[in-house]
């Protein structure tokens, strides 16, 4: 049988190569998907292909032909390998494509998992102006808020019958303790505990007995001090401008040092800050020298050592950095407030 | 104060300059608004109106020579009066325009103005009576000085000396540099026309140490305060009363004196200063009756006593409308007392104002001259002369300070030269001698005028040179500092890096009041150490609102109640934290109360686990949520610590816990309970509170060495009673292994699910464990990890009556 069907083949003079190499590489063009390109390989050099036939009817030629014959059916079915090779890899890739497009997501859907929250804007610029006093080598010093008169206002140069503790609406216990009105009683307590050279900021939380558009009874101050053997007014002056100049993020900043009066500093000054020169002065911190008394207080000999101090209020400042214009805004906790400071 | 001193500069300017010497100017107003054609008028003539029973016609003459007929409804014009006279075309401060007009069928050429329509003042109900000596045609802007402006000065409590014209303008001559000219009135003495004196006794020296007195005879009841002194009072805010008052009161203004008038028929023969006898009752002129003590000074007559000292008057020794007789006080009081009585009684007044703020000692007799001088000016009658009672030993004495030029230089930073040292103290009415001068420094002894008791030492003296030298003109200069490391210690949890973390997991930070409502707080406890039982909130004596009474012991109340807020202000899905400090007073160990307050770290968890989004589940969080927070916040300082069943007040019974730590309870968890989400409106709400100082140290890391060889897991279903808690099957697992021989080849236990409900028993549950297996020196073989779970599930049939799933 099989013997005779390939003399059949051989009879019926099967087509010349050229033709059949032509008409595999038309097919394989024409091939638009993978299984019909394999259909195009089966049928060309599959095991009863076409190619396949040809190299198997090498036998019946002469011998002296077979080389030069076998030599050129070799030839053409590597070249139909290389033309199914290379459309092979254009189609995986076509389908591979489509396969992916298939796959695809909307992009524009909002990415899944958990929203951050954020910062207060008061701890946001507490952080900010404890960031600033460290990075010119002033320690974060902390102390109590239920505070005794002693540390509140005696030590700080305020006696009892002081007109200035009219200044500070205060927040009594039964026992005669206190909400401390200030952070400055911060300073006696690092004075107490150490010795100059002394540069401390005192970031927390004060109290006074008042509440309108622009007070609340708690909000948050920073106390600074220095003490050393050679702090002047001037260095006060240098350093709160710069620290002004660097907070705001300004150059155009004016300041102004005015007189006034704290029982705990003197000379003492109020420091307003004003942007371009048509503006409003606004009043930012209090500042002063530290009172040779309070110093004597602590042990520190006050004609060895100077130092200055200064307490500002850090609402003020967020308000003025931030743009919120109500004091308020900053103990409801909206969260459509806080989100903004996110 | 122009009178006084009259710098080259405008009001603006001087304004500038006064903030720049301290005295910080707030507001500068005209003291009045825009006034134009308005004169003085004379009421010729005055008919009833033919048409309306209210409004009379009147004529006036305004000096132009024309009569004006004027419609007026006011009840006091009357013939021969002297008024405020608009004419047609002229304005009114409220920018009203006068024009001719018709008032019920009659002619109005003009308007009779009164104060409040001038803007000068409240009284309404009649045209403005400017008295005889008004002259008529006079511009009445002009006439009344009403183009003067007042400046409203924010004083710091220490300079009482400038709380008086006086006082100011010599700080405007200091600041401005000019030479300061008191009125030659002012210092003007009256002679003694008669020889009434009354005698004044000091009992109480050290309280009052001066008391000067003036009796002034026969005054003309009747005259009423000339307009220019109800018009500068006015401007200084102080509202005219009577001719009397309102000296005294002028006289405090422009010299910084309080004085006081008595009606002299109503004192008893004598002036005692004293402290009031116990239970003595004095009513004041403002009409309260006040029950008096030894700790109250008072002026006293021979029978009772007549005044508060330093703070008010009595009512039954006020001048009146008929007095005719006058006795005026000027005495100098102790500071402290004044204050101590006035803050007790809740008393301040202009008088203890200025006493607290101590007033010059040297001032009594001057301001007695002056306030006598103008009442038989105005009011005619007849003075004695002074009578006056001093204790020498209790006035304080005028300081004199020794001021080295060194050390104002070193303070200021700046050299500041010698003749201008004793310029600007000169110019503050110092007496300034050089008792030293070297190349080095100057050293002066410098003597304080008795106006400036603030000045007691060598620094108060540089404050006074550095305002002189003006703060502005002191360079600025940064402080050199020698280099040196801050610490960086490793073994401590940055508190920023917790705020971050819990923000990271969606929390908001929020800053709430550290007071709370006592009610609210009431239903929570206090995380403590020692002992929560005892421990104790604080309440506040002053409270600003009943909400904001007591410290808050908890973090929750406010947290609760920030997160209510927003839950009605349409936010779904709400955490906030919060760091603070919470108060509360509890026994230490020797059973003494002790205060506390701790830092704790709150938080609130209301809504679904994640924000509302398209692909993930809505459920709202729960427990173990919030655990996982607060397990990832305790896992920064590395420590382990363990979630123990406890009845936490506030909280749902059965799932709350306490995470204690080495003994000590650091935290508590759990959900709000159910009855009071009506309470604080909101539901569902998960809270935590953790002890700041309990997580800020931590361990730096130590290398420990791990096997090389592989793990073999075992996933085990176990069935166990539902009561057994995971921690305990977890433990008892462990036990197990460490009774085994190979006990250490078990790594780790994990649960990864937990199964209650349809197909299991009713009491029981299934609780899926992964066990990890792995050697340090082998790698193991099946069969021994086999063998060795073998075991483990035959301990855990006894205890706790676990039985692998699908095995029963």
């Amino acid at each position: 049988m099989r013997g005779r069907s390939f003399e059949m083949t051989f009879e019926m003079k099967s087509p010349p190569l050229d033709a059949l190499l032509t008409s595999a590489l038309e097919a394989i063009a024409a091939a638009d998907t993978l299984s019909e390109l394999d259909a195009v390989r089966v049928r060309f050099l599959g095991r009863q292909g076409e190619i396949t036939a040809q190299l198997k009817s090498l036998g019946s030629l002469a011998v002296e032909e077979r080389p030069e014959a076998g030599k050129r059916i070799n030839d053409g079915k590597r070249s139909i390998q290389a033309s199914l090779d290379a459309r092979k890899a254009v189609l995986s890739a076509d389908a591979l494509q489509s396969r992916l497009i298939e796959e695809g997501v909307d992009i524009t859907l909002p990415g899944r998992g958990q929203r951050s929250g954020g910062l207060h804007p008061v701890t946001r610029t507490l952080d900010r102006i404890c960031s600033l006093f460290r990075s010119v080598g002033f320690e974060v010093a902390e102390g109590p808020e239920i505070e005794d008169d002693y540390y509140n206002f005696e030590a700080l140069n305020i006696p009892a019958h002081h007109p200035a503790r009219a200044m500070q609406d205060t927040f009594y216990f039964p026992d005669g303790r206190l909400l401390r009105t200030h952070t400055s009683p911060v300073q006696i307590r690092v004075m107490e505990k150490q010795s100059p050279p002394l540069r401390i900021i005192a970031p927390g939380r004060v109290y006074r007995s008042d509440s309108d558009q622009t007070h609340t009874p708690m909000f948050h101050q920073v106390e600074g001090l220095m003490v050393g053997e050679d702090v002047s007014f001037a260095h006060l002056k240098g350093i709160l401008h710069e620290f002004l100049r660097n907070f705001f993020e300004a150059d155009d900043l004016d300041i102004r040092f005015r007189p006034s009066y704290f029982p705990f500093t003197e000379p003492s000054a109020e420091v307003d800050i004003r942007r371009g020169a048509g503006g409003d002065w606004l009043e930012v911190l209090g500042s002063g020298m530290v009172h040779p008394k309070v110093l004597e207080n602590c042990g520190i000999d006050s004609e060895r050592y100077t130092g200055f101090a200064f307490g500002l209020g850090v609402e003020r400042f967020a308000m003025l950095r931030y743009g919120v214009d109500d004091l308020r805004m900053f103990f409801e906790n909206d969260l459509r407030f806080l989100r903004q400071f996110a | 104060m122009r009178q006084w001193v009259d710098p080259p500069l405008d009001t603006q300017a001087l304004g500038e300059r006064l903030t720049a010497a301290g005295l910080e100017v707030e507001s500068i107003d005209s003291v009045a608004g825009r006034i134009e054609g308005v004169v003085v008028g004379e009421i010729v003539a005055v008919e009833p109106h033919p048409g309306a029973d209210r409004l009379y016609l009147c004529e006036v003459i305004d000096g132009s020579g024309q009569s004006a007929k004027v419609v007026c409804g006011a009840p006091n014009v009357h013939s021969g009066m002297r008024s405020a006279f608009a004419r047609i075309g002229g304005r009114l401060p409220d920018g009203k325009k006068i024009r001719a007009s018709r008032i019920r069928g009659e002619q109005s050429q003009g308007m009779l103005c009164s104060a409040v329509e001038l803007g000068i003042g409240e009284d309404a109900d009649g045209i403005i009576d400017l008295g005889r000596d008004a002259p008529v045609g006079a511009d009445l802007t002009e006439w009344l000085g009403l183009d003067d402006a007042v400046i409203e000065i924010g004083l710091t409590p220490n300079r009482g000396d400038c709380l008086s014209i006086a006082g100011i303008a010599r700080e405007v001559a200091f600041a401005c540099g000019t030479k300061l000219h008191p009125p030659a009135e002012v210092s003007a003495t009256l002679t003694a026309t008669i020889d009434d004196t009354l005698p004044i006794v000091l009992e109480a020296p050290a309280r009052c140490p001066r008391y000067v007195g003036r009796i002034v005879r026969n005054i003309d009841p009747g005259i009423p305060s000339p307009l220019w002194i109800c018009e500068r009072l006015r401007r200084c805010g102080v509202r005219p009363l009577s001719l009397v008052v309102d000296i005294t009161n002028y006289v405090m203004l422009e010299l910084g004196q309080p004085l006081h008038a008595f009606d002299l028929d109503r004192i008893d023969r004598e002036i005692r200063v004293r402290e009031a006898l116990e239970g003595e009752e004095l009513v004041l002129l403002d009409g309260t009756r006040h029950l008096l003590d030894a700790k109250s000074l008072v002026i006293a007559d021979a029978s009772q006593a007549v005044a508060l000292a330093g703070i008010m008057g009595g009512e039954g020794s006020k001048v009146s409308e008929s007095t005719r007789n006058v006795f005026f006080e000027g005495a100098w009081f102790e500071p402290r007392g004044i204050a101590l009585e006035a803050r007790r009684r809740s008393m301040h007044t202009d008088a203890s104002h200025r006493f607290e703020r101590i007033v010059s000692p040297q001032l009594q007799r001057d301001a007695i001259e002056r306030a006598s001088a103008l009442l038989v000016e105005i009011a005619g009658g007849e003075a004695g002369p002074l009578c006056e009672a001093t204790a020498a030993d209790d006035l304080p004495g005028s300081e004199s300070i020794r001021l080295r030029s060194a050390r104002i230089d070193r303070i200021l930073g700046t050299a500041v030269s010698p003749p201008d040292v004793v310029d600007f103290l000169s110019r503050l009415g110092m007496t300034v001698e050089e008792i030293e001068a070297s190349e080095e420094q100057c050293v002066w002894q410098v003597s304080v005028p008795p106006f400036r008791p603030d000045i007691g030492t060598e620094i108060d003296l540089i404050e006074e040179v550095a305002r002189g030298v003006g703060f502005d003109a002191i360079p600025e200069s940064m402080p050199r500092i020698e280099l040196s490391f801050a610490g960086v210690p490793e073994d401590r949890v940055d508190e920023g890096r917790i705020r971050t973390l819990l923000i990271d997991r969606g929390y908001h930070e929020a800053l709430t009041y550290s007071f709370v409502d006592a009610r609210r707080q009431a239903h929570f406890s206090v995380l403590s150490a020692a002992g929560a039982k005892d421990a104790q909130p604080i309440p506040l004596a002053n409270p600003i609102a009943s909400d904001m009474g007591v410290m808050r012991t908890t973090m929750w109340p406010g947290l609760v109640h920030a997160a209510a807020r927003n839950s009605k202000r349409q936010q779904p899905r709400v955490r906030l934290f919060e760091i603070g400090r919470v108060f509360f007073e509890c026994p230490d160990r020797q059973g003494e109360t002790r205060l506390e307050q701790p830092t704790m770290i709150g938080g609130i968890a209301v809504g679904s686990t994640l924000p509302l989004q398209w692909s993930a589940s809505a459920l709202d969080a729960d427990f173990h949520d919030i655990k996982n927070d607060i397990e990832a916040i305790i896992g920064l300082s590395g420590k382990r610590v363990e979630f123990e069943q406890a009845e936490i007040l506030g909280l749902h019974p059965a799932r709350c816990a306490v995470i204690m730590h080495r003994g000590q309870s650091i935290g508590r968890v759990g959900a709000l309970h159910p009855d009071l989400a009506d309470e604080f409106r909101i539901k569902g709400a998960l809270l935590f509170e953790l002890r700041l100082d309990a997580i800020l140290d931590k361990a730096v890391p130590q290398f420990e060495g791990f096997s090389r060889f592989p793990a073999v897991r075992r996933d085990l279903s176990l069935l166990v009673p539902e009561t057994v808690q995971c921690a305990a099957l977890n433990a008892r697992i462990l036990e197990i292994g460490g009774s085994l021989a190979d006990s250490e080849i078990l790594e780790d236990v994990e649960v990864f699910d937990v199964y209650q409900g349809k197909g299991l028993d009713p009491g029981r549950k299934s609780v899926s464990l992964r066990l990890t297996f792995r050697s340090m020196t082998r790698t193991l073989d099946d069969a021994e990890v086999d063998a060795y779970l073998e075991k483990t599930l035959v301990s855990l049939r006894e205890d706790p009556g676990a039985i692998l799933r699908g095995d029963s």
